[in-house]
């Protein structure tokens, strides 16, 4: 009986301490803020920093990090961490804007050469694929389909079975279903084994070895995003820049996005 | 006691006559009028101290006023008692034609109420002859209009300058206005060619026109007495036929008369107090736009902010309120173009500043907010306006050397003006860093209910086939079973037709199912006799006989379970 009662306090106790875990954390975030608002952002980052830390990380931390660093004027780190944001929550409303008012203060701008409206359409709208949800809202349809198609075989030949309605069922469920999985598919592949970082020095250079001594091919400017070919022993990089320019360029010199 | 009851009631008696006589009354120079005509609204106070000296008429869409309000008052003392009457009127114009109601009009005064009746009038679109013979009109004279009787300090108005004729005039001239002592004049214009319009007075018909204007700002403050402006009128000598605004030097000949406008007098009121830094004089109603001719420029290339107010004020008396731009830009005086001209009583059009800006850094620069306040006559308040500056982006000479385009699309300028969103102010959902988004099991939870689904479909469908594909087996194997439920199904309360066809199909459904034939044993064919004899007066037979067949089929069951 005793061992019992050990037991339940051992989960009350469990539970309570989860909890003040979560209070904690939610009492530092909300300091976070308050420091973001009085303008002391170097403190504001250091908190949302200290957070990150500790293992747990959300959409909202990474946001509020990007913004603390515009504020203090780090438009690299700020696109850092909204891009990192943005690998959790693609759809979000609020980084997108904030990476779009960041892309325009960059001094590298690339023009891209125009595509046709509905690609360009598509590719906005997968890059814009949370493909957690999408996965959750297949599983959804398919198990909305499968529930139909078996109303229909077990009851479907009762008079009063609405045999119309299950089988537009189906057919909705099932179409949206293979539409979501490509694209689904699609954005995934397309996200797999890719590998961003950021520039945060102010100018760059960008060599053709991994060597200072050799050959500057180009220069980056702060907050310009670069694809990571490949790395040695994290001190130099391969780049890529709009999949046309590619060269070496110091680690130290750049912050990745995934991690 | 007696004696103060006598006071009191003496003192409510004097008072009562006193109220008594209080009125206030409204009422026009004429009912029946034309359109040409000029006629006077008339409030009367009787008796009432402290009369207001002007009335919100609340007449605009009926009729223009053109005088007023004159103010007049009158004291009698008749057996010993006074009488006082005030009046205000102001001088009319008809707008439209018809029958027009003029309202009531409410006065609080001393915190009572008086209010006039509503009465109508008709005019009517000709002119009415109808000579009243009150008064003898001059055959000429001249009459000022003014929009309103008050203006603020470096608030823009126009003096107009009416003249009323019944004569044949032939020209008419006067010395310019170039200074005023406590204005400043704007523009002192006289019209060569006015459009004339008849109107009748006191049963008089006058030509009408606007002969000059003059348009002031006053610069000091109080009750300021408008100067008396004299004109000389050239006339027709009668017995002539010329018509009226006649050339002059067409031979006719002619007599001149001067004519002086009437005195008048306006109140020039203070602004309230100041404003800020961003008023500088502006005094009307005013929009601005604010604008950079190039948003991307390279280091050393100038740009131009232009900052345009539209609208309609005392245009030209202003000036700009400064602008700050930082130390990375060379920063010419500001150029100033003026696109306003005068209409009505007031200036109208755009005024506009360009501040030349040579940035010597590149950067992207967000300058402050522009702010310009002007005060608002219709408002009586200032109004700051402000306009948002857009970001300015300036590169140097290398980094736009190459690849790099310096076009933006109007997107990306509306976004450059723009300001990052605000915090999120919660968490709603952490995950561990090391924690793949996809391994999250809540978002498979649907695929293992679907896999569950599936699998109990594969498994009924499985059990289908094996039930069809089995289903002599089954029968057989289920053959004791079914016959005994069935039977068992009856009672003595079963209708003894129902009875008999239950028993008859359960027995020779066991015996198919078994698949026993009738000569297999030889008691089978007295059952099966019994039934066929039964099935012909089913309901003429008794439960006993029914309960007996049952159990002889029971019993024979049991006989061929055995074997």
């Amino acid at each position: 009986m005793s061992k019992k009662y050990l037991l339940i306090l051992l989960l009350l106790f469990s539970l309570c301490s989860l909890y003040a875990v979560n209070l904690q954390r939610e009492t530092t975030f909300k300091e976070g803020v308050s420091a973001f608002a009085a303008e002391d952002y170097e403190r504001s980052i250091n908190i949302f920093l200290g957070l990150m830390n500790e293992g747990e990380i959300s959409w909202e931390l990474y946001y509020n990090l990007g913004n603390a660093y515009y504020r203090k004027g780090e438009l690299g780190n700020a696109i850092r961490y909204w891009e990192k944001a943005k690998v959790i929550s693609p759809s979000q409303e609020d980084i997108i804007y904030n990476l779009n008012i960041a892309e325009q203060r960059l001094i590298d701008k690339v023009v891209l050469p125009k595509i046709f409206p509905l690609f360009k359409w598509y590719r906005d709208l997968r890059a814009r694929v949370d493909v957690a949800k999408f996965i959750f809202i297949i599983g959804v349809l398919l198990f909305v389909a499968l529930l139909a198609l078996a109303f229909l075989k077990y009851y479907g030949k009762n008079a009063k079975a609405p045999r119309k309605l299950l089988i537009t069922i189906v057919i909705v469920s099932l179409s949206f279903g293979v539409i979501l999985t490509a694209v689904a598919l699609d954005a995934g592949s397309n996200r797999k084994d890719q590998h961003h970082a950021i520039v945060l020095e102010n100018t760059v250079n960008i060599y053709s070895e991994p060597d200072e001594s050799s050959t500057i091919l180009f220069i980056l400017h702060e907050g310009s995003k670069v694809k990571v070919n490949k790395k040695i022993e994290d001190i130099w990089m391969n780049i890529s820049y709009f999949d046309d320019k590619i060269g070496w360029i110091k680690s130290e010199t750049l912050g990745e996005i995934e991690e | 006691m007696v004696k103060r009851l006598n006071i009191i009631i003496l003192f409510v008696l004097a008072a009562t006559t006193l109220l008594w006589g209080q009125k206030v009354t409204c009422s026009m120079s004429k009912t029946n009028f034309s359109m040409q005509e000029e006629v006077k609204i008339i409030f009367t106070f009787e008796d009432i101290r402290n009369a207001p000296r002007a009335v919100d008429l609340k007449l605009h869409d009926t009729f223009s006023i053109v005088g007023g309000p004159y103010s007049s008052s009158n004291y009698s003392w008749v057996n010993g008692k006074s009488t006082s009457t005030n009046t205000v009127s102001y001088d009319l114009i008809p707008l439209k034609s018809g029958k027009i109601k003029i309202p009531s009009y409410e006065f609080k005064i001393k915190n009572k109420v008086y209010n006039t009746d509503a009465f109508s009038v008709k005019i009517s679109k000709d002119i009415v002859s109808e000579n009243t013979g009150e008064e003898d009109m001059p055959n000429i004279f001249l009459r000022t209009v003014l929009k309103k009787k008050e203006y603020y300090q470096g608030e823009c108005f126009t003096l107009e300058y009416l003249l009323f004729t019944a004569e044949n005039v032939v020209n008419y001239t006067t010395n310019p206005v170039s200074t005023l002592e406590g204005f400043i004049v704007d523009e002192f214009e006289l019209n060569s060619s006015p459009v004339t319009s008849k109107r009748i007075i006191n049963g008089k018909e006058y030509l009408v026109a606007s002969i000059a204007s003059l348009t002031l700002t006053p610069t000091e403050i109080g009750q300021v007495i408008l100067p008396v402006k004299a004109f000389r009128i050239s006339l027709k000598k009668r017995g002539q036929s010329r018509t009226v605004f006649d050339d002059p030097f067409f031979g006719v000949s002619t007599k001149d008369v001067n004519i002086v406008a009437p005195i008048d007098t306006i109140q020039i009121l203070q602004l309230p107090d100041y404003a800020g830094p961003s008023f500088s004089g502006a005094i009307g109603e005013f929009t601005m736009n604010v604008s950079i001719d190039s948003l991307l420029i390279l280091e050393n290339q100038a740009t131009a902010l232009n900052v345009e107010l539209s609208g309609h004020g005392n245009m030209g008396h202003f000036t700009f309120p400064g602008q700050e731009f930082g130390n990375n830009f060379e920063v010419f005086e500001p150029k100033v173009k003026d696109n306003y001209k005068f209409k009505g009583y007031d200036y109208v059009g755009k005024r506009a500043w360009e501040y030349v800006l040579i940035p010597s850094r590149p950067g992207i620069y967000k300058f402050d907010d522009i702010l310009f306040t002007f005060f608002s006559p219709k408002k009586k308040q200032y109004v700051t306006l402000r306009g948002e500056v857009p970001a300015l982006k300036v590169v140097s000479h290398n980094e736009i050397e190459g690849d790099y385009d310096s076009k933006l699309t109007p997107e990306e300028v509306r976004l450059l003006s723009k300001d990052i969103r605000f915090l999120q102010m919660q968490e709603k959902y952490t995950r561990s860093i090391d924690d793949h988004p996809l391994e999250n099991k809540k978002i498979w939870m649907f695929f293992y209910f679907s896999a569950l689904l599936l699998v109990a479909m594969f498994v009924l469908e499985l059990n289908t086939i094996y039930r069809k594909k089995h289903m002599g087996s089954i029968r057989y194997r289920n053959a004791f079973k079914t016959v005994i439920a069935q039977l068992q199904s009856i009672d003595d309360e079963t209708e003894s037709s129902i009875m008999l066809d239950v028993i008859q199909t359960a027995f020779m459904q066991y015996l198919q199912d078994k698949k026993i034939r009738q000569f297999d044993y030889p008691e089978l064919e007295d059952i099966i006799k019994t039934m066929e004899t039964y099935k012909y007066a089913p309901g003429s037979l008794s439960h006993a006989q029914l309960n007996d067949l049952k159990d002889q089929c029971l019993t024979m069951i049991e006989k061929m379970e055995e074997v």
